[in-house]
């Protein structure tokens, strides 16, 4: 079992899906988290991700480990991005491969999810009138 | 002749995110009474420091890179972190 975990300035979507492929895998799944140009109809210049680069990655390891564990995987990547990213380019790249699909779909959900709850990574949202940190407030 | 002890004990805390711009700098120094407090008190004394933390969305204390209970001890020397909502992805 192999994982892949790494806080990038520059997402590299083909490097992420390599970085998953191996023999005994017959399914590979890939989720991207891209940047959406719009919040609740409010237009989107851009997103600004900050980190805390050793905590980030040691809970983006934790993620990985379970998910290995639960779902039996042959390989996890999870690569996140920090600093300022425009609209529609990666940011966040979630990738599980199982000798079936089931368990590779499971897996991603499970590993995106955790994500957002748990690593500590924040982003700001740019609009063309002012800026607001995200689930910051209740 | 010695100086005089230093009074109260200092506690390093790295500040993130909407945290890092209410405590106004990403590397805070806190004096506490006890070399060591419980998570609980450090989040009290936090919020008795810096008010507007109690308006943001529930922040979580990290201590040496691992997300603490409310139980938990901090002494000085640990990593210790306030994490506010976190909204990666």
């Amino acid at each position: 079992m192999q994982t892949s975990i790494q806080l990038v300035t520059t997402l590299d979507v083909a490097a992420g899906y390599r970085s998953l492929v191996c023999p005994g895998s017959g399914a590979i799944n890939v989720f991207v988290g891209t940047v959406r140009d719009a919040t609740q109809g409010r237009p989107v210049v851009r997103l600004e991700f900050e980190a805390y680069p050793s905590m980030a990655r040691r809970e983006m390891q934790r993620i990985a480990n379970v998910a290995r564990t639960e779902y039996a995987l042959q390989r996890a990547t999870i690569w996140h991005v920090v600093g300022s990213k425009g609209v529609a380019e990666p940011v966040v790249f979630i990738g599980a491969a199982a000798p079936h699909r089931d368990a590779a779909f499971r897996a991603c959900r499970y590993m995106i999810d955790t994500l957002k709850q748990d690593v500590p990574i924040w982003k700001k949202e740019y609009f063309t009138d002012g800026a607001v940190w995200v689930n910051a407030h209740p | 002749m010695n100086n005089p002890p230093i009074r109260g004990h200092h506690l390093k805390l790295l500040s993130f995110g909407i945290a890092c711009d209410i405590t106004s700098g990403s590397e805070v120094t806190l004096t506490l009474n006890e070399p060591t407090t419980t998570v609980r008190d450090l989040k009290a004394h936090l919020v008795a420091q810096y008010p507007r933390l109690a308006t943001i969305g529930a922040f979580r204390i990290a201590v040496n890179e691992t997300f603490a209970r409310e139980d938990d001890w901090v002494q000085t020397g640990d990593e210790v972190a306030i994490i506010p909502p976190v909204s990666g992805g």
